[in-house]
């Protein structure tokens, strides 16, 4: 009975739960049958959770039974991406070097949820340290898309993105550097949320590139994306990064209106190598916008171009830097002894422990950021990244929102592009200024062809997320 | 060849800021001395991915306390940087530190510290940094199959202080560090004397040549034997032509010998760049005028206090600042009896040459303000004197007994009973009929007397007191003629 | 490999004269933490850690 529950919108399903229309457990159980059944297709999952999730979803009823003071995720079974510790559950990062490292420790989003009666059910898929556009590199095997089995599911974050797609989970969290909320988003018909730099805590997501990256929400519709960011984000002092403002009740900003605001379509967003399909179904959304009171004009930024390179050279290096740890020493894999020195240790163990395009971007990052070199790449991309948060300060300042397409293709096929790297960072060309510039941006999805999704992305000046939220709702609405 | 007043000498000090509670960007015990290994860590400072780090606002306190003590300049805006390099006492393989390249900007540049009341030693830099993790062998470092590693230690707080090589004997860099130590003391931001908590690297070059970079001094006993050791290989490399290589060498504490260890890590590029995990610093003026507002007395202030209110001479003032702890002796001693010279002499040569030859640490004796202030007062009222002093003295230094305690034990004081000398007096008398009847007329038979008195009891009596007695009983056998 | 770091020069068409870094997106300094101590169950790290030997992480040999 109920099953169509699973199909509802978190948000739904937390009041079903609240309202005793179903237990929790009762929920829980359903979940991990659907879960059972669909990771046999989909692998979204790297690990589960079920003991600790049901365990959680009794306490949760107890909880209502003697009608305690309930959080605001309440009973919902939520997918965590797996470059977030979460204490006592393993945490791989997709990764080999660290197949069997179980976090000391809850990362500040896991204990938000937690203290919201949230219930992690387990750990997604995704590439490995975050690397990729596909989750076709993770160590695990990749995920597939739920539209289309042959298809990829976007990445990095894919498995949370393809959780939420095939109903495994109720909500999920996602991270994003370059694109990886937002990219399986829009491949797999969800919606997901890149904050603005600094209002969700980094602290207990393994860094790739720091100065980039941000945990958000990856769910079914833009009220439970709301619901959860509301939770997770909000000042923390365990992360100097973190902005100094209290969390916000973002489901305020759930307006369905549009009018009088103002969206600016940057042509270069629409540039070659864009697929027409995605023109096409980003401009009739961009229209709807219009025809419900919205105005938009046509901008160019000079700068854009070079966002792709300089993002790379700056997420390759600090990740250079951050991926140094993995030594074997403290933690993660460890290869025999043997009676090498430790210097041979330290490699026979990355070798082993690390892919190719880790071992690729650690090469290139250390490079970039080299004697001799560092000027002319690492030095360099952070002052171009100066010039276009510029550009992009000029035009937010008569424009509430920019429109354009999340991803410039449509979903493509597994191995379709994992030969040519270079081709898979093109991929990222859209996702990256919002990263580049700390600015927060949203993808929501705007249709299928051929069953195909396609997704939308929204992007704010810093701090507006109350301006994504309304638009991204009044589309959805209408 | 190499002449004495060619040397040139820079040193880059560590120091620990053992004043601290937590570490520097965690919140573990920044007293991490004497534990069990890896018992005093956290995901931040053990390197746990995902951990992030957030300053100890103190530390930054302290450092600029430091920064301000040797007068130099703050910087208005500071950054910290990732020193990127494989070691096993480094549990993320970088080290979180500032750029100490050209472009970079520290917590402080310039600065001086005055040794030898007119030498000037120039500082370059002033930063902060975390502490690596301790590794232990078994054996040797080359022969050892293992390395044991302990991470407490790892992310304490460390200030690195560079020179100028302005130094030019290892006289001169023993003195800076003797120097150095005290400001730290004084500011009660480091405790000098703890195990590792003061350590510093050394450069040193002849005559414009080569420069020899000398790594791991543990003390500034250390650095002094470590130069001259390196002086006197360098001479002889030059006595027999061979050129001195510019190299890094290893200081050996046991061994007593500077030798050549190129490891891996040090060949390297440290691909320095700012740490995206912290925030800029900026220090504005109020920062530094709280600062300064709160700064204890220094030793160059507490110098020229001591010689005006105590009356002591310049040099005699300049060795009891030379460590707090002395100084506070000194004061606190005073404070119970008031004869500064005399208390002063006792710290500023006995102890001092009682540490020296046994090789101890003042904090290792069990001596307080008390045990001076009373050695003092007995000698001043006469009751033992200086030889029995120095005796008592190094037995007060030994065992922590007091003086009084000694002097009984040892039935050391001057014996002034006068019952007792009564009694020696008319035995002597009796004796010596002849002699009394002389010194009845004669002034100079008296001393005979006095003689015999002081033999019968062992010369531990009061001189002054026989002579009295002799006198009292010479009068009444005048009166009773 | 080179391949990428030929589109990675593409960077050097911009002119970056006067123009600052941008190393952290997020305006904020001085972000401090006060000086206190909180122990962590220090158990549960050195559970996790590969080779151990009386609480020292084993390594191997230096040199």
């Amino acid at each position: 009975m109920k099953s169509y529950i699973l199909k509802l919108p978190a948000v739904e399903i937390i009041n079903r739960i609240k309202g005793q229309e179903i237990s929790a457990e009762e929920y829980m159980i359903k979940l991990f049958e659907r879960i059972e059944r669909e990771e046999r297709k989909i692998h979204a999952f790297i690990t589960l959770t079920k003991d600790s999730a049901l365990s959680q979803a009794r306490i949760i009823d107890r909880k209502i039974k003697k009608n305690e003071k309930l959080g605001r995720l309440c009973g919902i079974g939520i997918a965590v991406k797996d470059n977030i510790c979460t204490d006592g559950v393993r945490t791989t990062c997709g990764s080999r070097i660290l197949e069997n490292f179980i976090p000391p420790y809850d990362a500040t989003v896991i204990e938000r949820i937690k203290s919201e009666d949230g219930i992690v059910i387990g750990k997604t898929n995704m590439d490995e340290f975050a690397m990729g556009s596909t989750t076709e590199y993770s160590y695990f095997g990749p995920t597939f898309n739920p539209w289309d089995r042959e298809r990829v599911p976007g990445g990095s974050s894919g498995g949370s993105a393809a959780a939420i797609a095939s109903h495994e989970a109720g909500l999920a969290l996602g991270a994003d550097t370059g694109g990886s909320i937002r990219c399986p988003s829009s491949f797999c018909s969800t919606v997901g949320l890149k904050g603005t730099y600094g209002l969700v805590s980094r602290y207990g997501l393994i860094s790739y590139g720091n100065s980039l990256e941000q945990i958000g929400p990856i769910t079914k519709d833009v009220k439970d994306c709301a619901l959860l960011f509301s939770c997770i984000s909000g000042h923390d002092s365990k992360d100097s990064t973190s902005l100094p403002y209290p969390a916000k009740d973002y489901t305020k900003a759930l307006v369905d209106d549009v009018k009088g605001l103002k969206i600016g379509v940057v042509k270069e967003f629409f540039g070659e190598g864009t697929d027409e399909v995605v023109v096409k179904y980003v401009w009739n959304s961009i229209k709807k916008l219009e025809s419900l009171g919205a105005s938009y004009d046509e901008l160019s930024l000079k700068f854009l171009e070079y966002a792709l390179p300089t993002y790379y050279i700056i997420a390759m290096s600090e990740a250079s830097s951050n991926l140094a740890r993995y030594d074997g020493l403290r933690y993660g894999l460890r290869v025999p002894n043997k009676s090498y020195d430790w210097n041979t240790i330290f490699s026979k163990n990355r070798k082993l422990g690390f892919g190719l395009e880790v071992k690729r971007r650690i090469i290139l990052g250390t490079y970039a950021l080299s004697a001799g070199y560092f000027q002319a790449y690492y030095l360099k991309a952070q002052k171009i990244r100066t010039l276009i948060r510029r550009e992009f300060d000029q035009i937010f300042k008569n424009h509430d929102v920019l429109i354009c397409p999340t991803m410039p293709i449509l979903p493509f096929k597994l191995g379709e592009k994992i030969k040519d790297p270079l081709e898979m960072y093109m991929c990222d060309i859209d996702t990256v200024p919002a990263n580049l510039t700390g600015m927060p941006a949203i993808s929501i999805p705007c249709g299928f062809y051929h069953n195909l999704p396609i997704g939308l992305q929204i992007i704010a000046q810093i701090y507006r997320e109350d301006l994504l939220f309304r638009v991204a709702y009044t589309f959805e609405q209408n | 060849m190499i002449k004495e007043d060619l040397v040139k000498i820079g040193l880059e000090v560590h120091c620990q800021l053992t004043k601290l509670k937590s570490k520097l960007f965690c919140s573990c015990s920044a007293d991490y001395r004497g534990k069990e290994p890896n018992t005093n860590i956290c995901p931040v400072c053990f390197g746990i991915p995902g951990a992030l780090p957030v300053l100890n606002e103190k530390a930054l306190k302290y450092a600029l306390m430091v920064a301000l003590a040797l007068n130099a300049k703050v910087s208005e805006r500071t950054l910290f940087y990732r020193k990127n390099y494989f070691y096993p006492d480094m549990p993320k393989n970088f080290q979180i530190s500032q750029y100490d390249k050209a472009g970079g900007i520290p917590l402080a540049v310039g600065g001086r510290l005055i040794i030898n009341g007119n030498k000037i030693i120039n500082i370059r830099r002033i930063h902060l940094e975390e502490d690596t993790g301790k590794l232990s062998y078994e054996g040797t470092i080359e022969s050892s199959n293992v390395t044991y590693i302990d991470y407490n230690r790892a992310g304490i707080a460390l200030m690195e202080i560079v020179t100028e090589p302005d130094m030019n004997s290892p006289k001169e860099a023993r003195l800076f560090l003797q120097k150095l130590s005290s400001i730290l003391e004084h500011l009660g931001v480091c405790d000098p004397s703890l195990e590792g908590a003061v350590r510093c690297d050394a450069n040193i070059s002849f005559g414009g040549g080569k420069r020899v970079e000398i790594k791991n001094i543990s003390s500034f006993k250390e650095v002094e034997r470590a130069l001259r050791f390196e002086i006197t290989r360098q001479r002889s490399l030059v006595s027999k032509g061979i050129d001195v290589k510019s190299e890094t060498r290893h200081w050996d504490d046991v061994r007593r010998v500077t030798f050549s260890l190129r490891l891996k890590e040090e060949e390297g590029d440290y691909r320095y760049f700012p740490e995206p995990d912290l925030v800029p610093i900026e220090i504005s003026n109020e920062m530094i005028q709280q600062v300064l507002s709160e700064m204890p007395e220094l030793p160059e202030a507490r110098k020229k206090r001591f010689i005006n209110q105590y009356d002591l001479s310049s040099q005699t003032a300049e060795v009891l600042t030379s460590r707090k702890i002395l100084a506070d002796l000194f004061e606190e001693s005073v404070r119970f009896y008031p004869n500064p010279r005399e208390i002063s002499n006792w710290l500023a040569s006995d102890l001092l040459a009682y540490l020296s030859d046994t090789n101890k640490e003042i904090e290792s004796l069990n001596i307080t303000p008390k045990h001076f202030a009373e050695l003092a007062h007995l000698i001043d009222n006469g009751l033992i004197n200086r030889n029995i002093a120095k005796s008592i003295f190094i037995e007060m230094v030994t065992t922590g007994k007091m003086p009084s305690e000694i002097v009984e034990e040892r039935g050391l004081k001057k014996i002034s009973d006068q019952h007792y000398i009564s009694e020696i007096v008319d035995k002597v008398f009796k004796e010596n009929e002849k002699a009394v009847k002389d010194a009845l007329v004669n002034e100079k038979a008296v001393n005979y007397l006095m003689g015999c008195v002081m033999k019968n009891s062992s010369g531990r009596i009061d001189p002054n007191i026989v002579l009295q007695i002799i006198k009292q009983r010479l009068n009444q056998i005048k009166e009773g003629d | 490999m080179n391949e990428i770091l030929d589109y990675f020069k593409k960077i050097d068409e911009v002119d970056v004269e006067n123009i600052p870094p941008t190393y952290h997106v997020v305006n904020i300094v001085n972000v401090f933490r006060p000086d206190e101590v909180r122990v962590f169950d220090a158990n549960k790290i050195i559970k996790i850690t590969p080779r151990v030997k009386e609480r020292y992480v084993k390594g191997p040999k230096a040199i």
